[in-house]
This record gives structure tokens, sequence and C-alpha cells, in this order.
């Protein structure tokens, strides 16, 4: 089978089990909207499908036997109650690892769900909150709006005979229902008598439209408004039944009540047009085939529509492939700086306009494609949700997680490297920081703890916070333990950011017991690791007994960012612009030339340390007259880097120094200037601990 | 005929009835306005005619052919007519 092919459906499935697992999550968070089911028997509808076509043929049946107990609570209008969304959930676990490694190895697993939703299926009838009516768009509290999102209406229209006494027109009530979106129309004819007794004046015709709108059920309401009570109108909300967009015609008259099961089984059966065989035993009138047959049409045009704007509105593209136009727009950025620099001294006016109209279009091009690698940070949402929901499970706590700021968008290689450390701190809030029920209550607090994911831009950067109403970290316990360990001094007074920090230290944990969710220690020392290797930073804010707040700054990529090029004895460096807070000369600052800065500054209030580039990267040369001062923020903290010479900004193409970055002095990647020369790109993490150390 | 609606149905109603007891084609010529009248009445001459072997001529236009169009109605006009 064609691997690529193979991987495509891969992607497809696990998007769709992540949609599928967050509208399960809503349905047990108790929201009572049947468009969740639908949602979710739509990814189960697909999955199936395209499982079975790519030889998963286990997947495929466990996905039938799932879509069939969907279909059920679709027609009972009742939503699912816990023990099936744990059974689908389990199923979503399992089709995503078989998808992943191959049926072969779950194939007694894949097996023995499958023979379990059918029983499962029988006992359903008790289960859950019965949902509104399918024809209720509203939502209840808690449900979802349906505004804004197409739903299809089946509205019957029954103009009273006396309808046109009053100067009404029915079509002019039809044509402002076809102005809501897209409308299917059957007329209803059989009351017209023939001509010679037909009387002009009196209304015969009735109507059955269906209508699919993003307009909602209010406009379609209002669009009956001048009827009054000259006619009879009934809205239902069908909008489940236009799923897949392959609805069977006896499906159809059964779900309109005109007739049964069994008249359509009986017909099916003895292999006759179902229609034909009906109209023929007079169970049902041409005219109500004919509204079926519509309904029908309308199913397949909304799916035939639909399936062409997706194609058109997206496409898929392998990560891989937008690191590679990165990496070659990294590489024009760069011949573009050469080009500049290389055409400077002719001083061609042609030529220096031309160079400059290409300067602004590598960085259009470079502005445009990184836009291509961000995704919004609430992709991953789901994940952390249905962790929460399975640990509080395990733990018998309850947890009420939330998440805000799921449009904010980072690159793609930030988030994937994210995930786990996040997954990290999550588990960690559960475990350690949310107290049980009981200790919820004696604390004076709701029973379920509240866990909220945020996320937000601040200029390059983004910021994470996951932020809990727990218990708080409990400093006396951290630093006996850390004394314990033989990290800290029994002696020595610490601050609480110091006694906090032992918690990212390796195989640190006060937990008392080992448990399989969290109290190894190997949780928040690899999330600091993690978030460093990424260029950002993590802090604590600890409310003892009220909750803490772990906040990841991380930046916004890491492939091409604006820097600060400056040179000290003739070696080039960048500093992130966004760090950047100011620069000035020592002259300026009114130092003698030749005189060297103090070890700190005392600027707008505080202190501020001061590096010298000279000495962090052990360059010789001659300390020149006048120097010039980069201050940088990092961290919530300052620091002045000492250097020879600023040259100004630099669109700078990140290029990595692998394991080399490890041995040398607060640098984690370099950049080709337009001479061919290369500049090392700072690492603010690592240059800010220097900092510390010397402070 | 420019107008079928409900305040010009009887008098059409009756012209469309004689024409076809005459035998052969029914011209109703070219229609810009019809209501729901109009409609009923169009959809009962065709079946009238239909039933008559007779043809009945018409050619929908303007505002009554931008009616049937965007509600998808001239399928049950079908009677050799255009519409």
């Amino acid at each position: 089978m064609n691997e690529q092919l193979l991987e495509t459906y891969r992607e497809e499935v696990t998007e769709l089990l992540d949609k599928l697992e967050g509208e399960l999550l809503e349905i047990e968070r108790g929201v009572v909207d049947p468009e969740l089911i639908n949602a979710v028997f739509r990814c189960m509808h697909t999955i199936k499908g395209s499982s079975g076509m790519f030889g998963f043929a286990q997947v495929s049946r466990l996905a039938h036997e799932l879509e069939t107990v969907l279909a059920e609570f679709r027609e009972s209008k009742a939503m699912p109650g816990k023990e099936v969304t744990d059974l689908i959930l389990r199923a979503s676990d399992l089709i995503r690892a078989a998808t992943g490694a191959g049926e072969e190895g779950l194939a007694a697993e894949l097996e023995e769900l499958a023979a379990a939703v059918p029983l499962l299926s029988a006992r359903r009838a008790a289960e859950g909150p019965v949902a509104a009516a399918a024809d209720a768009t509203t939502a209840g509290p808690g449900g979802r709006p349906g505004a804004g999102e197409a739903r299809t209406y089946r509205v019957r229209f029954e103009p009273r005979p006396d309808y046109f006494a009053t100067g009404g027109n029915p079509l002019l009530v039809l044509l402002e229902l076809a102005g809501l979106g897209k409308l299917t129309l059957s007329a209803e004819l059989a009351a017209l008598p023939p001509l010679a007794e037909l009387d002009p004046e009196a209304c015969y015709a009735a109507f059955e439209c269906l209508v699919t709108t993003a307009a909602g059920r209010d406009a379609v309401e209002d669009a009956f408004i001048f009827a009054g009570d000259r006619a009879r109108v009934a809205i239902a909300d069908i909008t489940g039944r236009m799923i897949g967009g392959e609805e069977r015609l006896g499906d159809i008259l059964v779900d309109r009540g005109l007739v049964g099961q069994e008249d359509v089984d009986a017909v099916l059966s003895s292999f006759r047009r179902l229609g034909e065989a009906l109209v023929e035993e007079r169970k049902v009138s041409p005219a109500a085939i004919d509204a079926a047959l519509a309904e029908q049409r309308h199913a397949r045009a909304l799916h035939e529509e639909g399936q062409a704007g997706a194609e058109r509105a997206t496409i898929r593209v392998k990560s891989e492939k937008l690191d590679d136009l990165i990496n070659i727009i990294g590489e024009i950025v760069t011949v573009q700086s050469h080009l500049e620099a290389a055409g400077r001294p002719i001083r061609d006016k042609a030529l220096g306009a031309a160079i400059e109209r290409m300067g602004k279009l590598a960085q259009d091009l470079r502005s445009t494609s990184m836009a291509l690698r961000l995704v919004p940070f609430g992709l991953g949402f789901q994940r952390f949700a249905r962790l929460a929901r399975d640990l509080s499970l395990e733990l018998g706590k309850e947890v009420d997680f939330s998440t805000e700021g799921g449009s904010t968008e980072l690159d793609k290689s930030v988030l994937d490297k994210l995930t786990d450390p996040i997954l990290h701190i999550v588990r960690n809030s559960i475990d350690h920081g949310l107290e049980g029920p009981e200790g919820r209550r004696a604390a004076g607090k709701p029973a379920a703890g509240r866990i909220l994911l945020e996320a937000q831009h601040a200029g390059a950067w983004v910021r994470i916070s996951v932020k809990d109403d727990g218990r708080g970290l409990d400093r006396d316990r951290i630093l006996a333990k850390a004394v314990e360990r033989g990290l800290a001094d029994p002696q020595r007074p610490y601050s609480d950011e110091e006694v906090f920090a032992f918690i990212f230290e390796p195989g640190f944990s006060t937990a008392d017991k080992v448990s399989a969710v969290s109290g190894r220690g190997v949780g928040m020392d690899v999330v600091r690791r993690s978030v460093k290797e990424l260029g950002g930073t993590i802090a604590l804010r600890n409310e003892p007994g009220a909750g803490l707040e772990v906040e990841l700054n991380l930046p916004l990529t890491m492939a091409i960012m604006d820097g600060l090029l400056f040179r000290t004895a003739g070696a080039s460096f960048v500093a992130p612009l966004s760090a950047v807070h100011h620069c000035v000369s020592t002259l300026d600052m009114g130092l003698p030339s030749g005189s060297k800065p103090g070890n700190v500054l005392y600027e707008e209030g505080e202190l501020v340390p001061v590096i010298r580039s000279r000495e962090l990267f052990a360059l010789g040369a001659e300390v020149p007259g006048e120097e010039q001062l980069v201050y940088l923020t990092h961290g919530g903290r300052k620091l002045a880097l000492v250097c020879d010479e600023i040259v100004g900004g630099h669109q700078t193409v990140i290029k990595s120094l692998g394991a080399v970055a490890d041995y040398l002095e607060a640098m984690n990647g370099a950049t080709i200037l337009a001479d061919g020369s290369i500049a090392f790109i700072i690492d603010l993490n690592r240059l800010f601990a220097r900092a510390t150390e010397r402070g | 005929m420019t107008e079928l609606t409900v305040d010009r149905a009887r008098a059409a109603r009756d012209a469309i009835l004689a024409a076809l007891e005459r035998g052969g084609p029914v011209e109703l010529g070219a229609v810009e306005r019809l209501d729901l009248a109009g409609f009923q009445l169009l959809a009962a001459a065709a079946a009238a005619a239909r039933s008559r072997g007779a043809e009945l001529r018409f050619e929908l236009r303007g505002e009554a052919l931008a009616t049937v169009e965007a509600l998808g109605l001239g399928r049950y006009l079908d009677a050799g007519g255009k519409a």
C-alpha cells in the first residue's frame, strides 16, 4: 500500500478521534445538544469508511458497531450516558493505537470491544437525560449555540384555503425562505381539483421545504411571520439526517412516520422499487415520495457542496515540507543580505531600487511562510482535557478543566514540543495540587477542583499558563526534601523562588509514595528542559492553600527571528530583538573614554547586572574607547550586555549548532551574515543564568 | 397575457377551459407575473391539457420566471409549455 496515502489516512483518523473525543467530553460535561451526537456519529462514520478502504477491517467493524449505537441515540433524541462515552473513549484509544501500529497486536482487544458494543446498546435505554427534541436548535444552559453554523430545517407550509382573501401570496413567503440559504421545495398539489372545478381564489397547495441556512431557526420562523394564522407551519431541525449525504428513501419515509420499517423491509425484500411499490400499495402518496426524494437530493447536494468547499478551503501539507520551505526561504533571506552588501558599493540607483524591492519581497515571503507554520494552540486542548478526565476518574477527584485562548497561534514545531511538558504540568496539578472532594470541602472550596489552561500572545512570545485552585506548593515540605537530598543547606535562608526551584531538579519529588500518575520526580525537570530547549522560561506563582500557576513563556517561532546584530572583538552575535530593552554607549552614560562600566548598574530603580561579552566569550583584542551596552530583559529580569559595536536589526535565519551548543557559552544557534561570516545567537536562558551565578 | 395572479385567475381559467373545449393548442403567451393562485391555475391547466392530449403553451418571463426558478417549481408546470 502507498505509504504516503496510509500516512494521510492515519493523520485523518487522528484528527477525527481528537474531534470525537472533544465532543464526547462535552457530552460528559452534561451538555445536552443533539448536534454533539451527530458530530461523533460523523467522525465514526468517516473512520469506518476510510478504515475499511485501507484494510483496517477490525477498526472498521468496531467503528460500525459504535456508529450503530450512535444512530440509536440520534433516533431516540437521548444523550449518551457515562457508560457509553467511556466505551467510545476506550474505542478511540484502541483505534488510535491500531491505526498507528497496525491491527495485528490488538486483534483480540478490537474483537472484544466490538462484541461489547451491541451488549451495551441493549442496556442503554435507561441512560442519560433526554435531549431536547430534535427540532430544538437552541441548546439549553451549557449547550452550544447553533448560530453561525449551517443547519437544515424541514418546513411544512400549509396555507389555508382562504389565504388569498387578504391579498397574500404564499410564493413570496417561500421566496423569503429561499433567501436564507439553500432551499429544496416540493409542492403538494393532490388537493388541486380538475381545472373545471378549480376555484381560482382558493388555495389548494401545500409545500414541504428543506432549507439549509446559517441564519438560525428564528430567521426561518420569521419568514412565515406574515402568514400569521392563515397557514399551518411546522419546522423541524433535521441537520442530523443530512449526515453523509446518503440518506435512504425508506429511512426518510419511516422518519416522517409515513410508513413503518416493516413496510419498507417488505418491499425491499421483494426487490421492487420502494417508491413505486409503496404508492401502488397506497401506503404513501406520490407527493410524499416526491418530498422524500427531494430530501434525499438536498442531503446529497449538501454533501457534495460541503466536500467541494472543504477541498477548496484547505489542502493537507506535511509539516516536513513546510520545514523545507522555511529552510529555502532562510537561504533566500541570507542571499538577499549578500546581494545588498555586494550592491551597496556600486551606487547604481536602479540596482539599489531592485535590491530594496527584493529585500521587501524576501521579508513578505518570510512572513507569509512563517504564518503557514502557525497553528492554533487549541489543537492540543482536547488531549489535555482527556488527560484531566481520565486522571480525575483514576484518582477519584472531581476536576473542572477549562481552556482559554485556543485561537492563539504558535509555530507547529513549538506546539509539538510543548504538548508533553503541558501534560506533565496538568498531571501534577491534578495529582499533587488538587485536593480530593473531602479535603476541598473541608477547605471551604467547591468539591470540583478547577484547572484553567490559557494561552495568549505577548509580542513575539506566547504565554501559556496552567492554573489550579488546589493546595499550592508546600514550601516547608519542599525545603525539607531538598535538605534531605543534599540539595539545600539547612543553615542557609532561602527565598520562596529558590525553594520552589528545587521541584525542577531531576528526580525531585515530595510524594510519599510513587504512583502510576506521578511522584517519580521525572516530570518537572523534563518540563524545564523542554521549555529551555524551546528558548522559553518557566515561572511559578504560588498561593498556599489557594492554588498554583505555572507560566511558560515561549518564542512564537524557532526558525527565523528579528534580531539585534552586534560585534565584539570582530566576532558577531545576535540577540532576539524582542528581548532588547534599549541600548546606550559608555560615552553617552557619561563614562570617560576607555573606562569600563561597573559589574552592576543602577537603572530605573533596579540593580542591573553587567555581563561583558569580551569576557563571557573569552575574546581577546583591545577594548575600544567607547563600548555599547545592550539592555536585555527575559523572564522578568534585566541585564546589560557590553559589546564593541551595535550593527543594527537583522533578519536572523536560525541554524542549529547541534550538540556543539552545549559546549559554547550562552549560545544556542548561529546565522550566516551577508558577507558569509557567522554570527552566534545568544541563548537568553543561559546568559541570564550566568548573570545570576555572578550576581 | 402578462399577469397570472389571483385577481385575474378566474378569467384566465375560463379562457383556458374555453380554448380546451375548442381543441388544439392553448396559447397563453408570455407570463411575467405569477402568484400562487396563478401557479395553481397553470398546474391544473397543464394537467387538463395532458389529459386531453392538448398542448398548453406559455412562456415565463421576468419576475414569474425568477420565482419559478428560485423555488424549483418548473417541474409542476410541464405541459409542453416553456417554464
